[in-house]
């Protein structure tokens, strides 16, 4: 039986030796491999591995070897490429001679009913919109496939891909899941400062931005002063309530406490904080100023009275005998 | 941003390793966590659930009955693992670990890792290769593709003309039989044992040990064999370069206060059994091809003994230009990346069919075909009901023989109704099967990977093309604003080759309806 076909698939005469087959399936599989060519080169990839296992049977020296019986042998690559053939003549007979004739036709009359034409738009646009709604579900899934990726990654215990995690996110994709995976990494672990700031700006328009403030400030007490600040700021313009600015008021740097203070909500009382009269104590001028305007917006809380009367007197710094004295005198104290 | 970079995995038994083949720098080796470029490959058990790698190992020290090293070669059988009042797959407990080598990768390269090429023994089956790249799914890679071992180390190699290559390593024996030819690489035949490695040398020489020093032998669970393992490789290791080594029994194994003196001719008889095996199926190989070279890799690849009996009964081992524990995963980091000027073509080890009524096998795929390979066969139902569509590998011609490898249940067939099947296998040997109905258009994409589609069979596009053929010669009748459009159509249809299958098959459906009413109005 002779394998012209397959010879010549290969680009070889049909008394090629088995080294040839070989030295002409490489070169050609370097041209149209799949990871070379692409998904594109995978048919004609097909074709010339066909060719190679036919011409493998009848070229190579071991062939015999194989283990397999004889009639399998000899009848299997009979039928399959009969087969094969077959169809493709047919497919190339049938385009070629009557439809394109016919189709020849249609064109040269040029005629075409108006009620056929509007049939065929009707088709192809719906065709069109159910592709549409296909490729729109395909963007699902790659968001989806998106989403599950970031929020594998928050959940790593590699704090390298954790940061990772936390740099691809942007304001245009936290959804839900990935906030709530973010809230929980923070409730467990400190927010590092170079992504801070970007993950605070990604929270900025969340409907969890309350939760997730709530995670941050648990590790108030750990954060560098710059750190600190930079949530500080954010809250403000969050315009957050004021029990999310007073843990701020207890942070072992003075500038922060000073900070938190110039941004104390305006409605809140400042009679019955005990952390302001702590603070009170103290005697950074950085402190009191912020504090004592505070004091002068509301009613006096009773705590106040001593010490203000002492920091008129005795504060070295000028600025803050002025604010005590002016609130001594608003209230009536002496 | 994500998934720029495709990793090397060389999944070892003994230690995992990962490189990465940047286009133009060359292949990396990726440190992990612990500063190492070799992470053991054990998972042990924790109150707080899995843990991998280092830490693993040295849980391994105090509780060896909590830690696993062995799991690739119980993978894609019924092996579970009981701890802790519930029970692990091979799966699972490879999952922690693909999870923190994907982990290390990430953060050494500083982007989200999506795609790796994993290197498996060349012995290792279709289902034991789907139960791997299951696990990989499941640890975050989404592309995933698998390669031989000795295949991915012969793409190191750059070498003309047909060589074998021998993998040693820790847990298997793999052998592969490469034939090279200005950079394209086509595999011939690969063999491999699953029950040679560096490990049963270890057990060996630590039985040795133990009863030099007078300790029972203990069984395995006990923190002191495992103890003894770790000492016994030590002495390996060093007997490579050294003619004697004193062993001092270590403080762990109380009780013990003694030095052993072994020679390296006591070692060598020790494991000359196991060396007489590994020269018996390489002079098979070697009679059968006849190479012009031999080239080895793999850590236990470095022992005298096999090197100098190669030497004397098959040819001297070739050098290898990368040290022999890397070049596997070299290799599959340079695999990710091949092309034109480098490529490797492996092959199909055994021949792969559909079980028919009567109990024999109709081949579609035969034994040594060039991967990736492809077919398709059309089968009548005989019958109505439910039927099986039974996938067999193996070389004989009869069920009973052959391996089962799945069997797929097909309902309400009618009598008469053509069935066509759908193989696929891709470069690496992973599986993938469709069974498309002739009269319903339903279909079932099964695959011995996963159960969703995987990359791309690249049925789709050949499956367009079809209907593109179709369109085109429908379209010459219609006015030329429709022909635009219908071509828009298509091309939507091509992008989502790459997709989920039911996308991908939505997609076909809109084509063959909107082709059937065309068709209606084209022909009167």
């Amino acid at each position: 039986m002779t394998r012209d076909a397959e010879f010549r698939t290969l680009g070889l005469s049909p008394d090629a030796s088995w080294e040839e087959v070989k030295k002409a399936f490489r070169q050609m599989a370097r041209a149209y491999h799949p990871d070379v060519a692409g998904p594109d080169g995978a048919r004609k990839f097909a074709e010339i591995t066909e060719a190679y296992m036919a011409l493998k049977e009848l070229t190579s020296p071991g062939a015999g070897k194989i283990s397999r019986p004889r009639h399998a042998r000899r009848e299997a690559p009979v039928e399959e490429t009969g087969q094969k053939e077959s169809i493709f003549r047919k497919f190339w007979r049938r385009l070629f001679s009557k439809e394109s004739a016919k189709a020849e036709d249609a064109y040269q009359d040029d005629v075409i009913p108006p009620a056929r034409v509007r049939f065929i738009g009707g088709v192809i646009s719906r065709a069109e919109s159910e592709m549409y709604n296909i490729l729109s579900k395909r963007d699902e899934f790659v968001t989806k496939s998106r989403t599950d990726a970031i929020i594998r990654r928050l959940r790593s215990r590699h704090p390298g891909v954790v940061l990772l995690a936390l740099r691809q996110l942007s304001i245009y994709n936290v959804k839900d899941e990935i906030a709530v995976a973010v809230i929980d990494h923070f409730k467990r672990n400190m927010p590092v400062s170079e992504v801070l700031d970007r993950v605070m700006d990604v929270f900025s328009n969340t409907p969890r931005r309350e939760e997730f403030s709530r995670a941050v400030l648990g590790h108030l007490y750990k954060f560098s002063e710059t750190d600190a600040m930079t949530v500080l700021n954010r809250f403000k313009r969050w315009k957050l309530a004021s029990n999310f600015i007073q843990p701020f008021l207890s942070h072992k740097s003075s500038s922060i406490v000073a900070a938190a203070l110039s941004c104390w909500p305006r409605d809140c009382e400042a009679c019955d904080r005990a952390e302001l009269a702590g603070l009170l104590r103290k005697d950074e001028e950085a402190i009191l100023i912020p504090l004592l305007r505070i004091l002068r917006k509301g009613k006096l809380p009773t705590w106040a009275g001593c010490r203000l009367e002492k920091l008129m007197k005795e504060h070295p710094s000028p600025a803050v005998r002025v604010w005590a004295s002016a609130i001594v005198r608003d209230q009536n104290l002496s | 941003m994500s998934g720029e970079y495709t990793i090397g995995i060389d999944l070892g038994t003994r230690y995992a390793q990962l490189a990465v083949d940047i286009p133009g720098r060359g292949v990396q080796f990726i440190p992990n966590r612990w500063g190492d470029v070799r992470t053991p490959s054990m998972v042990a058990f924790t109150k707080n659930g899995l843990v991998a790698g280092q830490d693993a190992a040295r849980i391994a020290i105090t509780e060896p009955d909590a830690v696993w090293w062995d799991m690739k070669r119980h993978l894609g059988s019924d092996w579970v693992a009981r701890v802790g009042g519930r029970t692990y797959t091979p799966e699972e407990l490879l999952l922690p670990l693909l999870s923190i080598l994907r982990e290390d990768a990430e953060a050494h390269l500083r982007t989200f890792i999506s795609s790796c090429v994993l290197a498996v023994p060349a012995h290792f089956s279709f289902p034991e290769r789907g139960a791997l790249a299951r696990a990989a799914r499941q640890a975050g890679f989404e592309k995933i593709r698998i390669v031989n071992e000795p295949t991915a180390a012969a793409l190191t190699t750059g070498i003309n003309g047909r060589f074998l290559i021998i993998d040693f390593g820790a847990g298997t024996l793999d052998m592969s039989l490469v034939e090279g030819e200005a950079g394209v690489f086509q595999v011939v035949e690969s063999q491999g044992r699953r029950d040679i490695g560096g490990l049963d040398i270890d057990r060996l020489l630590a039985e040795w040990l133990c009863r030099g020093a007078g300790l029972p032998i203990s069984r395995p669970g006990d923190p002191r064999a495992s103890l003894m393992m770790r000492e016994a490789e030590a002495v390996k290791i060093e007997l490579s370069g050294a003619n004697n080594v004193v062993w001092q029994a270590p403080a762990g194994l109380a009780g013990v206060d003694k030095s052993i003196r072994i020679s390296r001719a006591e070692f060598e008889s020790l494991i000359y059994p196991l060396m007489e095996e590994i020269l018996k199926m390489v002079e098979k190989m070697w009679k059968k091809y006849n190479p012009q070279r031999l080239l080895t890799v793999g850590g236990s690849s470095r022992i005298p003994l096999l090197r100098r009996l190669l030497a004397s009964r098959v040819r001297e081992p070739d050098h290898m230009r990368i040290c022999p524990e890397d070049a596997v995963v070299t290799g599959s980091a340079m695999y990710a990346y091949q092309g034109k000027e480098r490529l490797l073509i492996d092959v199909l080890s055994r021949s792969l069919g559909i079980m028919n009524s009567d109990g024999g096998v109709v081949p579609l795929l035969r034994k040594g075909s060039p991967l990736p390979a492809e077919a398709r066969q059309t089968f009548t139902a005989c019958g109505s009901g439910a039927i099986e569509v039974t996938i067999v590998q193996g070389e004989r011609r009869v069920r009973s023989i052959g391996r089962v490898l799945q069997t797929l249940m097909i309902e309400n067939v009618s009598d008469g109704e053509r069935v066509e099947v759908f193989f696929s296998v891709d470069g690496g040997g992973l599986l993938h099967v469709e069974v498309k109905r002739d009269k319903t258009t339903s279909r079932k994409t099964i695959s011995l990977e996963s159960d969703e589609s995987v990359g791309a069979p690249c049925d789709l596009l050949a499956e367009i093309r079809v209907r593109e053929d179709r369109l085109a010669r429908l379209s010459l009748s219609f006015p030329d604003n429709f022909q635009l459009r219908l071509s828009d159509v298509t091309r939507d249809a091509r992008l989502l080759r790459n997709e989920d299958a039911s996308l991908r098959w939505q997609a076909l459906e809109v084509l063959d309806r909107m082709i059937s009413e065309l068709e209606q109005v084209a022909s009167p």
